[in-house]
């Protein structure tokens, strides 16, 4: 699936989000410092700014931890020893040249704005809302302590301010933007499940269809067709057969074919193999060639379904075709098998085929189509008829499920 | 064509409310930049520059907001890239309004205007798009502001203006690009994590869905073909009324499957919400698919139209009069037709449908939506093969 029609946890997914944006920013504004500070070092190579350096890193540090392993404990010492290690690099920045921090080349407010963008360990609107404002409140009391203590004028910093103001109008406005969202996901899950329960149930109902099509239809056309008095001995066996197996519970529940590892044996206990074998029973000629074993590459389910097309595509030959030979020719590449029916008999028009026949719609075309398989038919009134039927092999299945997770 | 990795392209539903705050974003970026610009006349050599600099700026956020209306979703990469190009002329334009007698780094508004441009774009364009193109801008930032240094009214050095007058739009760029990142992941790891669990519970399901089909199909075997199978073995014989028998009951097995191989899924989950919860009306009328093509749409897209029409069958008083289904195959395309009823007022009608649109409008092409008084209309079409 390449959209997703509901996303559940909405809220949480906005508000994680938005604490690693406004983490993204008070990295930024740190590392801004950072490089001015050693700018101003570069310039200035007699002053010492290690301290502050080292202070920097160290709220650098704890921003980090704070945003990977959101706590309440290291969310509050993010904003402490970052409202200390701001006071700390302000106060030593006047008293090593009070012309820096004055400057506009370096912004007091980046220390204050990082504080405000502590994004805190709680999801909720709130909570943030709270987190913020104490990050703001911790970056304007140190920058003013600074200011009172280097004995410079108090003023608050309209920076720090205004990104905190900015920060809780988005918050504001993209939690309320998404309530209406939020109250359709409920039913968007809901519709995804629906949808791929009706294609469960839409695959059984294809398998229910084209088994009944293989054994009643089958031997009730038979039974109408026939012109012997006596019922045929094989169709006389093959209705309790499928009487058996049509009464009983799980003949709609998957059965895996039994794998074997020896490749010879692989074909022969494939449903392939049971299909031309009991087509054969039934009168039929039927050649086999091509690599046989490429079938031990499809998954169970596809190796049933592929049997049970062939058995029909071979019992359309016995019936309607003319001829009592046919040829299997089976194909593998690494990513599908083809199985190509072929006989030289009336051959037909597909469209001009009754609506109500429906082996080859039923019983193949919709069969093959359930497991991802794909069929072809080249046939022309009096020149034989070809199906070709393809199956992506279990490996390529693993490969398009991988992808699409 | 895949999706690209943008919040608004893989959770079109989720998306649907943000217009708002993309208007007041760029709204807000530019009162600011406006604001910045009346304060400090002043300090301005050039008026006209700082015009069309606000003007550019204007244009940049116009074409954001118009682009990414929910209606003309998606937001392409290159509606982005006119948008910031005139951001980052808004910038140059500034710079030049004042060139030169630009005393403060903070009077200009440029970078930051242009940050919050990006951040408007975040539920919009991939993460590296922004990333990139916030950064290169930035870089355009640092070469405009060390052009300008000389007129700067402190000592201090070179690089530290360049850091300083780059950070804001760094640091709004990397913002959008980290929260558009955000998102796009955390919605990519939860529909895995939902389309496993719903595996798991289809999975689950599956026995009782293959023993409700079976019973269905015993109920038919067990009235008309068992009891004629076994009358048939029991005999040495068969007589020609057997044989006419056989022809009546595989004619009538025949019809009754012709008759479901035709009927859509669309038809289907109509007659069961019928069965399961009845309300006035026929529900003979409510779907003309006379070509079939119904379907021929994707597990995605009919998961998109199921929901919209739960969403239209728990309106109070919906019947199933209020709901028309038309497909219409012309070429290789089909091209459909649903319209409701829906008994509320116009404004209402948009907000509450507004995701269940928007998903069919991700899915779907050639979406047109009316939303007239108390009716519903989309239009919309897809490839047939």
């Amino acid at each position: 699936m390449s959209v997703s029609l509901s996303s559940g946890a909405e809220p949480l997914v906005v508000s994680r989000a938005f604490a690693q944006s406004a983490h993204a920013v008070g990295y930024t504004c740190l590392g801004s410092t950072l490089l001015t500070t050693l700018g101003f070092q570069a310039a200035r190579p007699h002053d010492n700014v290690a301290p502050v350096l080292l202070t920097l890193t160290a709220m650098i540090g704890l921003l980090f931890l704070s945003a990977r392993r959101p706590s309440i404990l290291l969310s509050v010492v993010y904003l402490v020893a970052g409202a200390a290690g701001t006071f700390w690099i302000v106060v030593s920045l006047y008293q090593t040249d009070p012309s820096v921090p004055q400057s506009s080349a370096f912004p007091l407010s980046f220390l204050a704005i990082a504080l405000v963008m502590v994004g805190g360990p709680a999801c909720g609107l709130i909570f943030r809302v709270v987190w913020s404002t104490a990050g703001c409140i911790a970056g304007e009391v140190a920058l003013a302590g600074a200011q009172y203590v280097s004995r410079h004028p108090v003023r608050p910093d309209l920076g720090a301010l205004a990104a905190y103001g900015t920060t809780v109008a988005i918050l504001v406005l993209v939690t309320l933007s998404h309530r209406n969202a939020w109250r359709s996901q409920p039913m968007l899950h809901r519709a995804a499940l629906d949808e791929q329960l009706a294609a469960m149930r839409y695959r059984i109902e294809v398998k229910a269809a084209a088994l009944m099509h293989d054994s009643v239809l089958s031997h009730l056309a038979a039974i109408a067709g026939s012109s012997e008095p006596k019922l045929d001995s094989t169709l006389r066996i093959q209705i309790h057969r499928d009487l058996e197996f049509l009464a009983g519970e799980e003949w709609l529940i998957d059965q895996a074919p039994e794998a074997s590892t020896k490749p010879d044996l692989a074909f022969r206990k494939s449903p392939l193999y049971a299909a031309i074998r009991e087509t054969r029973l039934n009168g039929l000629e039927v050649e086999c060639t091509g690599d046989l074993n490429a079938v031990c590459a499809l998954s169970p389910d596809c190796s049933v379904a592929l049997g049970l097309a062939v058995r029909q595509c071979l019992v359309n030959v016995l019936r309607h075709s003319g001829v009592n030979k046919a040829e299997v020719a089976v194909f593998g590449s690494g990513s599908e098998v083809s199985v190509m029916v072929i006989d030289a008999g009336c051959g037909f028009s597909e469209s001009d085929t009754s609506a109500d026949r429906l082996g080859l719609k039923q019983s193949v075309r919709a069969r093959m189509e359930t497991v991802g398989g794909s069929v072809q038919v080249w046939s022309t009134p009096g020149r034989g008829t070809s199906i070709m039927i393809r199956v992506p092999t279990h490996e390529s299945l693993a490969a398009t499920r991988s992808e699409i997770d | 064509m895949e999706p690209e990795r943008t919040r608004q392209q893989l959770d079109p539903a989720g998306t649907t409310g943000v217009w708002p705050v993309t208007i007041t974003i760029c709204g807000g970026a530019f009162g600011y930049a406006f604001l910045v610009t009346v304060l400090n006349l002043d300090g301005t050599s050039n008026r006209a520059y700082a015009v069309v600099a606000l003007l550019a700026l204007g244009m940049a956020g116009f074409i954001v907001i118009w682009t990414s209306k929910p209606s003309r979703a998606p937001l392409t990469g290159r509606s982005h890239l006119v948008a910031h190009s005139l951001g980052f002329a808004a910038i140059a334009l500034e710079a030049v309004s004042h060139w030169g007698v630009d005393a403060h780094l903070q009077d200009d508004w440029g970078p930051i205007a242009l940050g919050f441009v990006l951040v408007a774009l975040s539920p919009y364009r991939p993460a590296t798009e922004l990333a990139s193109s916030g950064i290169l801008s930035s870089i355009g930032v640092g070469f405009l502001t060390l052009l300008q240094i000389r007129s700067f009214s402190t000592e201090a050095p070179a690089s530290a203006f360049i850091v300083v007058a780059v950070t804001p739009m760094l640091a709004l760029c990397l913002s959008a690009a980290t929260f558009s990142y955000g998102t796009v992941v955390a919605v990519e790891r939860w529909r895995k994590r939902s389309m496993e669990a719903s595996a798991t519970l289809v999975r689950d399901f599956q026995g009782g869905i293959a023993r409700s089909v079976r019973k269905d199909r015993v109920t038919i075997l067990d009235r008309d073909v068992l009891p004629f199978f076994a009358e048939v073995l029991a005999k040495r014989e068969l007589s020609p009324e057997d044989r006419e028998r056989a022809r009546d009951i595989a004619d009538a097995i025949r019809r009754v499957m012709v008759e479901e191989v035709d009927r859509s899924w669309i038809e289907t989950i109509i007659e069961l919400t019928q069965r399961d919860d009845p309300r006035p009306g026929s529900i003979r009328d409510v779907v003309s698919d006379p070509d079939h093509v119904a379907s021929a749409m994707s597990m995605d897209q009919r998961t998109a139209i199921r929901a919209l029409l739960v969403a239209l069958l728990e309106q109070p008083g919906f019947d199933w009069a209020d709901l028309r289904i038309v497909f219409v195959a012309v070429d290789d395309r089909c091209h459909s037709l649903i319209s409701a009823t829906v008994r509320l007022p116009k404004r209402s009608m948009r907000t509450r449908f507004a995701p269940y649109v928007a998903i069919i409008r991700a899915l779907f092409s050639n979406l047109e939506v009316d939303f007239t008084q108390q009716m519903l209309a989309l239009r919309f079409s897809y490839e047939l093969y």
